[in-house]
């Protein structure tokens, strides 16, 4: 972008505020997010972005601004990244521009604008709803590009995304509501551009998709209950013969008993049968006609926000997946509440390979999950106590989970009375507590700590005749050093994260963040060796063996603004945002500034 | 570097001038599906009282602590016509759990539902959570992001002045 065109989004930006506050009748308000990173990694970013919504009687503008030289996560952006002109009248609403919004549990549409992980599954175009005598009805209609990571396209990397796809889109929900009885059916076709590595001739082939689908919701006094069903076909056009066939269906049934809750989710997403091994089941380039990235339904899993349980999180499989979970709800002692959840997944079937490592189905659909590896089953148990002590002066949460995991199936060979297997599993223990003290003076005192017992490596099975030959795990942490032969094996990574925090309300609070795990993971020079002036300061209390240290301070300008300033180093991996994750960056002695404005 | 900072400083200059005139800022009406099954305008509401709006999510820790408190001034000031109104931010990935929560807490203030977070976006929360006092004229009387132990006294005084008579 050129200074000019700079000085010209800058002055219209500026033109906007200044005109609509001139203005009596012309509301203004807006929110901006500044970020700015600076790393020994050679990470570095800025990002500025500023929302703004001006309302004028019966119309709404929205406006989202991006300069970013490069963001935290995704393209260069200078300018106007979304825009939307709402109006509402009576029982008519209009919305054109960048639309999001969510049809039931979001077996057909459920948009999002993730800036976390970089996730965007907005279309530009145009919404119109009708709210009248217990009738929703809407119609969608619009453009969108979807950019996702692929390592199976050129140009990937974890920064920004490098594979593209288009849609056009048009949709139509319609819900039926009286008292507590919820009727709705909805109905969302895409016809998709989609693109093949270049060495593909041709390199794009053209989709398209229709998913029809219905829910129905009852609430009583003593339950509610919910059910969506999808229906999805995909056929070639324009010289490309293939078609595809699937569905989804949720059901979720929440009982109460006096104090208890108890409710039930189950899933059975059968979108796309992909065969099960890690580079055919991720590989949306070169498969088509699969789950649509406008669909983003109901998970049959937690969503952990602790660091360690966010890192195991599991990779749900929106075209193939089959669960179920049990959360139940209630009083603990002392005044808790304690929660217990348990939660089992797997694949729709189970597949056999063969010699040539090619895959087949081996058994029909299943209505319940597979606890053999074959089914790449999922399993988690978690418990959490949370409540107040001392007149309400301490908080506490002490949670406990254990979860088992084959994330990938590299073979499941039958030959005569041989059967051989290869998969990754992974199994972790997790013990995430939090103590909030409240101090006299609005003083307090956080402390955050979260262990972890981590399981992870390739497991390999093998019998003849009945016998086993072997069955056992080879640990991703294990180490050769090629200079003197030792093989060292490591059976389990056990890892802390731990943060002590003082703040006084409402104010500041600073807290220093320690993340320590027995081996390092990230094979990047940087983020363990790299010591850094504040490391080296800890280090005369504390050993920081395979440890990024960190020390935070936020602070509240006013009660519009708010300063946070990080100084030190944060482990990369896996960051889970909503059930959808990405690989970040590692960032190793650097800053990282933040300012959040309301206005 | 520099050409940051400098955006930095406009930012804030910007912002601060405008933060400066939030005093009478009117909060746009809008219609929201409560866990109750209801819908309930905000403007309905504000005809009972001053409201406070707390953007939450079942996976926010700092949102989990602040609602015991925001229980307390709903039942402590509702004799005045204050009400909480809290706009929970679930998608439909996790919206199964909030109901559970909030029987299990015996919250009995309102829970709007807002999975596409088209609330939030009006009201700019880019925080979780983020806390709103509207007063009875609909008038934006004061607001808060984050929550840290503490930060309820402040939020009682405020409540306090717009319900005095």
């Amino acid at each position: 972008m050129t200074f000019a065109q700079r000085t010209f989004n800058l002055t219209s930006f500026s033109f906007i505020l200044f005109t609509s506050n001139l203005f009596g009748q012309i509301q203004f308000s807006g929110s901006s997010q500044l970020k700015y990173g600076e790393s020994k990694t050679g990470f570095t970013y800025s990002e500025s972005l500023i929302n703004t919504h001006i309302r004028l009687d019966k119309f709404t503008v929205w406006t989202q601004f991006e300069f970013s030289q490069p963001p935290e996560l995704g393209f260069y952006q200078d300018g106007l990244r979304k825009i939307r002109l709402d109006y509402t009248k009576g029982p008519i609403s209009l919305k054109f521009g960048d639309i999001y919004e969510i049809w039931g549990r979001g077996l057909i549409l459920n948009q999002v604008d993730d800036q976390s992980i970089d996730f965007d599954n907005g279309i530009r175009g145009l919404y119109f709803s009708l709210d009248k005598n217990n009738i929703q009805w809407n119609l969608l209609t619009g453009y969108s590009t979807l950019w996702k990571s692929a390592p199976t396209y050129p140009g990937y990397n974890n920064y920004s995304h490098n594979y593209e796809t288009n849609h056009s889109v048009l949709g139509t929900n319609i819900d039926w509501i009286r008292e507590s009885f919820e009727l709705g059916f909805s109905y969302l076709q895409s016809r998709e551009k989609h693109a093949l590595p270049s060495w593909n001739f041709p390199d794009t082939v053209h989709v398209a998709h229709r998913i029809l689908g219905g829910r129905i919701a009852y609430t009583a006094p003593n339950f509610d209950i919910f059910m969506e069903y999808a229906d999805k076909q995909s056929t070639g056009y324009n010289e490309l013969d293939f078609s595809r066939k699937g569905s989804g269906f949720y059901a979720n049934i929440t009982s109460y008993f006096q104090d208890w809750t108890l409710s039930a989710d189950y899933i059975r997403y059968r979108f796309a049968h992909l065969s099960p091994d890690a580079f055919s089941r991720w590989d949306f380039v070169n498969n088509y006609g699969l789950v649509l990235d406008f669909q983003q339904p109901a998970i049959s899993n937690l969503l952990h926000s602790t660091p360690l349980l966010g890192r195991i999180s599991h990779q749900f499989d929106f075209n193939n997946n089959l669960g179920y979970q049990l959360d139940l709800t209630g009083p603990g002692l002392f005044g808790s509440t304690l929660f217990l959840h348990y939660a089992a997944s797997s694949r729709t079937h189970i597949w056999e390979s063969t010699v040539d490592y090619s895959w087949f189905k081996k058994n029909n659909d299943s209505w319940l999950p597979f606890e053999s590896a074959e089914g790449l089953p999922y399993r988690e148990r978690y418990i959490e106590v949370d409540g107040y002590a001392f007149n309400d002066k301490l908080h506490y949460i002490i949670a406990a989970s254990k979860t088992t995991d084959i994330t990938d199936i590299f073979q499941n060979l039958y030959l005569e009375e041989n059967h051989t297997s290869q998969y990754k599993y992974q199994e972790a223990i997790t013990f995430p507590t939090s103590f909030s003290l409240s101090l006299s003076n609005g003083m307090n005192i956080d402390i955050k700590w979260e262990y972890q017992e981590l399981l992870r490596g390739t497991w390999s099975y093998s019998d003849s005749l009945g016998i086993v030959k072997y069955d056992s795990l080879k640990s991703d942490f294990d180490s050769f050093n090629y200079e003197t032969g030792v093989y060292t094996k490591r059976p389990k990574q056990v890892n802390h994260v731990f943060s002590i925090g003082l703040g006084k309300a409402p104010t500041w609070s600073v807290a220093l963040l320690f993340d320590r795990v027995s081996y390092d993971d990230t094979f990047d020079p940087y983020a363990i060796n790299t010591e850094t002036s504040f490391e080296k300061f800890l280090e005369q209390f504390i050993s920081l063996e395979n440890t990024w240290a960190a020390i935070e301070l936020v602070y509240n300008i006013n009660s519009n603004q708010r300063l946070s300033l990080m100084y030190g180093s944060q482990k990369g991996g896996l960051l889970c945002s909503n059930g959808v994750c990405r690989i970040i960056e590692p960032f190793s002695d650097g800053f990282k500034l933040e300012l959040t404005s309301l206005f | 570097m520099k050409k940051y900072f400098a955006g930095i400083v406009y930012i804030l200059a910007i912002s601060s001038l405008f933060a400066s005139n939030a005093n009478v800022e009117k909060a746009p009406d809008f219609k929201v599906k409560l866990l109750s099954g209801d819908r309930i305008s905000l403007y309905e509401l504000l005809e009972e009282g001053p409201v406070l709006l707390d953007f939450w999510a079942t996976w926010c820790g700092p949102c989990k602590k602040a609602m015991t408190h925001q229980e307390h001034f709903h039942k402590a000031y509702q004799d005045s016509g204050f009400n909480v109104l809290t706009i929970n931010q679930d998608s439909p990935k996790s919206l199964s759990k909030v109901k559970g929560y909030i029987r299990s807490k015996k919250y009995s203030f309102k829970v709007g539902l807002d999975p596409n977070q088209q609330i939030s976006k009006i009201f700019n929360a880019v925080l979780l959570p983020t806390m709103i006092l509207i007063d009875k004229d609909g008038t934006i009387a004061w607001r808060h992001q984050g929550f840290i132990p503490g930060d309820e006294v402040a939020i009682e005084d405020h409540i306090k002045a717009l319900i005095r008579p």
